[in-house]
């Protein structure tokens, strides 16, 4: 039985369900110590001084670090996440300037939360009580928490290397943009204000440093998406080999992008110099402020047109709001240019990406990762031009829609990866065909923009998207046939959340003829593995699931040669089912896996079977996964309170490796989007403190927030894998904002008014609102 | 490596004392004097303690002080034992049938885990302002019981919050039970809230009990959640409906009139404009709701 597009049982979920879960917190090592780091309470200040004294005298103190104890260490993280390639700089004029982050805070502070010390202890408590006694002398400084006056000239610079506070910058041009935007019939245009988000796993960040032994390297445990990447860090940072560090990520609870940690090198850099465990577990506080946050930009955009709806040419300025330091150089506005275009053929397109240094948390790629940005603001000014020729939205998206029959298309620029950015698959025009009739979305659009009871008023809202996914550089793993005859995978990229032990298990039981849920699956230990890329950019399905498949069936080759000898036949005569090789055509009888590596570790002398296959897949490029969403709302104009009454995805995924897994994705993508959309922001004041720093103010999507979805599978393979796959983890993320926007837009549709900022939060909708109202009076008076 | 379970720690160190009886908890209140807090439901403290905004040296917790954990229904009068949690008066039928405002309240405070475990008194004892069971006790006009050295007192409600986050309570009282009358047969109320998600606090909450005669509003009261520093009463919303057969323009000039009285602080949910805004509309939608209802039960 074919396994892969079955919607197979999770594995994960009996042992989740159960609590039997061992998260990083959950785990002891012997004398372990507990950390915790102290902060700094301002946004920019020079330190003066730091006095331990006190603290080191309390019970159970063993050790407070600053950033003076780093020796024979660097004392920075400098390394950017991704390199870029020179074809790439030159093509669009990329200016990449210095990242420095350091471990701990040498003589100054840049944001709120920055760590100043490492304070080590016997336990928890007598770590938190002590911290309160480490005495740092600060003297503040005016912080810069707006982007664009960071930009301004004569701004102080948040970073002494970066001068001018812009750290990164590009240029696209497709075309020729400035003509066609000059000559077209009419344009729309606006300034959007993507809120700043956190990532907010339901587990928060943890790390724990094992000292090295006689057998064992130093080790460090961490809730990391990229366990391989850590241990290349870690080795910079230490100033030792990769081989002298083993680098673990157990089972974590959800993680939606990161990097690299100071707090990950401090554990590891502690315990070697304490010659004990040491162990930090985050607080969802310090999570909220100190996890990496992300979204934060301004977007200036404009859509020309002609009078026939044809759309001619995007141009868009991006200023990316970076926090004090910028781990991943251009990813997330070249991410928003890239994405810029969705689904629609717009020829002649501009984009200035800028990165600015301001004094708040440092930003992430977090779920969508630009995504979310540039499909919120093409659905609003695709919406905004749609009102403006007096067209049905649908109607307007139809007519610019790619065909399927200019599939692939090359979009005219480079990805960041440097290869040529190209659309491999997919069919838009059906996709929104089907969106519009599962959502009943004449009807509702017909029945839309009045009042109704009670002053709700209903709307309907589209969104559609493209999602590049399976970013490179490589994916490893390993299948081999231990000598119970047990068939075990190991990969590279490790999960927290996304069903490997699933998914890939039903790849490999595909080819190798055994029940998925008989594959042991092994992840997220260096250990085991000497390469691994990691999970993010919903690369897994895409990178994993390709090598997993080809090392599946290179041990499937072997199996057949070594069972074709026993059974003195031709391996070409053989199959496999249900763990057992048979002769075609002869099914139930045969060689089991267990006689099979018993017969081969007698073979090999006894040292193992032999049975494995290595493999490590290179992707040429990133595949284009695509999604349309509708979304019903039902919006009260007197209290500006949404609420989503339907939910319509249509997904392309490419081949669907297990539809119940990508459903999943999906509605955890949408609850992501209507937190983006109507309630999560991660909200500064003008001193550089994070008024939302608890669950209270930072508000998520819970279950009485997300509405029905329902899913519907459109799947266009891609040519550019085996399988076929494209990434699903993130599409839906992206168009959840724009859906609901233009949902709400439709129900107030008497009021014209523009929304251009996300969150939607309920005061902001009753401003817009009532600024509407009152103009609509002024008008009245005056006809 | 080792398996085990270690929580975090997070409050700074204090003492934990459960005494028996009400008595006993007055002395140790005696005795520790600012030093300590009463811990009721916890569902305030503990998050407060946790950040350590608020170190004291000793908890006395009245969970063990059995008379403080019941509730009775005479008649017309509810009295409830400031130990009895919310979840305990929304199960109870015969108590929320009687009162439409109680039943609506207790379906937007919180979520169902808080409910089963805070209490009465410890919501009415903490005095935030867009607590539900201020308002509910304000429109309904109950009486807060409190206990000290001194004896035992009764507190109208509308004298009970004295600020924000701060009660008439003397350090060393204890708040024992809160009496509330239900509404009786011609009176009908409701209860209106925005929160930014189902059981988030309040940003503004409307109770209204409206008591007709013959179709005309004989008596009226609003109390609003979340509109200014302490719950509030809107007396000149209520003067304006009294003796009126309220018309949607009346609704609207109550509302207008309620909006007026407000004096909210602004946070990252609402700035005062929005707030006043949402005081005016949900004191307009409770007062008509609750007017409905008064008419559909003579």
């Amino acid at each position: 039985m074919r396994q892969v597009g079955k919607p197979l049982a999770r594995r994960e979920d009996d042992r989740l369900l159960r609590g039997k879960s061992r998260y990083l917190a959950d785990l002891a090592f012997g004398d372990q110590l507990e950390a915790i780091v102290i902060r700094s309470p301002f946004a920019r200040a020079r330190i003066l001084s730091i006095d331990t004294t006190a603290a080191l005298a309390a019970d159970g103190v063993v050790a407070v670090f600053t950033a003076e104890d780093l020796v024979d260490v660097d004392p920075a993280l400098t390394r950017q996440f991704y390199s870029l390639t020179p074809a790439f700089v030159e093509r669009h004029d990329v200016f990449l300037g210095p990242y420095r982050e350091p471990i701990l805070a040498p003589g100054r502070v840049s944001r709120v939360g920055e760590p100043v010390a490492l304070l080590v202890a016997t336990g928890r408590a007598a770590a938190e009580d002590a911290a309160e006694l480490v005495e740092v002398d600060y003297e503040p400084m005016d912080p810069i928490v707006d982007p664009l006056e960071a930009m301004a000239p004569g701004a102080d610079p948040v970073a002494a290397d970066v001068p001018g506070n812009v750290q990164a910058s590009f240029r696209i041009e497709v075309g020729d943009p400035g003509r066609v935007a000059g000559t077209a019939d009419r344009t729309v245009s606006g300034r959007f204000r993507i809120g700043r988000s956190v990532g907010s796993p339901i587990e928060n960040r943890g790390a724990v440093g094992v000292p090295a032994t006689g057998t064992e390297p130093l080790t460090v445990w961490s809730t990391t998406q990229i366990p391989h990447v850590l241990r290349s860090y870690l080795a910079d940072f230490l100033r030792c080999g990769e081989e002298d560090l083993r680098v673990v990520a157990p089972p974590m609870g959800g993680s939606f992008g990161g990097g690299i940690y100071a707090e990950e090198l401090l554990v590891a850099f502690a315990a070697r110099a304490l010659e004990r465990p040491v162990r930090w577990l985050e607080d969802r506080r310090e999570n909220l402020g100190n996890a990496r946050h992300s979204r934060d930009q301004i977007i200036d955009a404009r859509l020309a047109y002609d009078l026939s709806g044809r759309f001619r040419a995007l141009r868009m300025r991006i200023v990316q709001d970076c926090g004090s330091a910028n781990l991943f150089g251009l990813t997330l506005p070249f991410n928003i240019a890239s994405h810029a275009r969705g689904q629609f053929a717009i020829d002649h397109f501009d984009v200035e990406g800028l990165c600015v240094l301001t004094n708040k948390t440092r930003n992430t790629p977090v779920r969508g990762a630009g995504r979310p940005e540039a499909t919120f603001v093409l659905d609003r000014l695709v919406d905004m031009a749609a009102d403006d020729l007096g067209l049905d939205p649908a109607e307007l998206r139809r007519r610019n829609l790619i065909p399927a029959g200019e599939m692939p298309r090359d979009m005219g620029m480079l990805y960041r990866d440097g290869a040529p950015m190209v659309y491999d698959s997919g069919n838009f025009p059906d996709q929104l065909h089907t969106a519009l009739e599962a959502s009943g979305y004449w009807e509702k659009r017909r029945l839309g923009g009045r009042a109704g009871e009670g002053n709700r008023a209903r709307g309907i809202g589209i969104s559609s998207h493209v999602e590049a996914t399976g970013l490179g550089p490589h994916e490893t793993a390993r299948l081999e046939i231990d000598d119970s005859g047990r068939v075990v995978l190991t990969c590279g990229s490790n999960p927290h959340g996304q069903s490997h032990a699933t998914t890939l298990a039903q790849v490999a039981g595909d080819a190798l003829g055994v029940p998925y849920d008989r594959i042991e699956t092994r992840f997220g230990d260096t250990g085991l593995l000497e390469r691994g890329g990691g999970t993010f950019g919903s690369r897994s399905a895409v990178t994993a699931g390709s090598v997993v498949h080809s090392a599946a069936i290179e041990l499937r080759r072997q199996v057949l040669e070594l069972a074709g000898e026993l059974l003195e036949c031709d391996p070409a005569d053989l199959d496999i089912r249900d763990g057992l090789v048979s002769p075609r055509g002869v099914p139930g009888i045969g060689l089991g896996f267990p006689e099979l590596a018993a017969a081969a570790r007698d073979r090999n002398d006894g040292d193992g079977s032999g049975l494995s296959a290595h493999d490590e897949f290179v992707p040429s490029t990133v595949t284009f996964g695509s999604g349309t969403h509708v979304a019903s709302v039902a919006v009260d104009r007197e209290t500006g309170v949404v609420s989503l009454t339907g939910y319509v995805v249509v997904d392309d995924c490419g081949t669907v490796l297990n539809p119940m897994v990508v459903d999943g994705q999906q509605h955890g993508g949408v609850a992501h989007g209507i937190g983006n959309a109507l309630l999560e922001e991660a909200v500064y004041d003008e001193d550089g403190q994070l008024l939302s720093g608890t669950f209270i103010d930072y508000l998520l999507p819970t279950a009485t927030d997300v509405p029905d979805i329902e899913v519907i599978h459109r799947p266009h393979p891609t040519p550019l894998n085996t399988l076929g796959v494209k990434g699903a983890g993130e599409g839906s993320t992206a168009s959840a904002p724009g859906a609901i926007a233009n949902a709400i837009v439709d129900a107030l549709r008497p009021l014209r008014i523009e929304i251009n900022e996300m969150p939607i939060t309920p005061q902001r909708l009753v401003e817009l609102i009532r600024a509407a109202e009152a103009e609509h009076m002024v008008g009245s008076a005056g006809n | 490596m080792i398996r085990g379970r270690e929580q975090p720690v997070r409050p700074a160190p204090f003492r934990y004392l459960a005494p028996d009886s009400l008595e006993e908890a007055l002395s140790l209140l005696c005795e520790y004097g600012e030093e300590a807090k009463i811990l009721a439901g916890g569902q305030s403290l503990l998050p407060l303690m946790a950040f350590r905004l608020v170190r004291p040296a000793v908890l006395i917790d009245l969970r063990n002080i059995a008379e403080l954990g019941r509730y009775r229904l005479e008649a017309d009068r509810l009295t409830i034992g400031s130990m009895v949690t919310h979840r305990t008066i929304e199960l109870d039928h015969r108590v929320t049938s009687r009162c439409d405002m109680l039943a609506e309240a207790l379906d937007v405070l919180g979520h169902a885990a808080i409910r089963n475990v805070g209490t009465v008194g410890g919501s009415l004892a903490h005095a935030d302002p867009t607590a539900e069971w201020l308002a509910v006790a304000l429109a309904l006009e109950a009486r807060v019981m409190v206990t000290g050295p001194r004896g035992t007192r009764s507190v109208a409600a509308e004298n009970f919050a004295t600020g924000w986050m701060a009660s008439c309570l003397a350090p060393d009282e204890i708040l024992t039970e809160v009496r509330l009358d239900m509404p009786g047969p011609g009176t009908g109320s409701a209860f209106e809230e925005v929160a930014r998600r189902h059981g988030d606090f309040a940003v503004v909450g409307a109770a209204a009990a409206v008591t007709v005669a013959d179709e005309a509003i004989e008596g009226v009261r609003i109390a609003l959640a979340g509109a200014a520093s302490t719950p509030i009463r809107a007396p000149r919303a209520e003067a304006l409906l009294a003796g009126s057969v309220p018309s949607a323009q009346d609704l609207e000039a109550a509302g207008e009139a309620a909006a007026s009285e407000t004096d909210p602080v602004a946070d990252l949910h609402g700035s005062e404009d929005y707030k006043r805004q949402l005081a005016r509309v949900l004191t307009r939608r409770a007062v008509a709701r609750a007017y409905r209802r008064a008419l559909a039960r003579p």
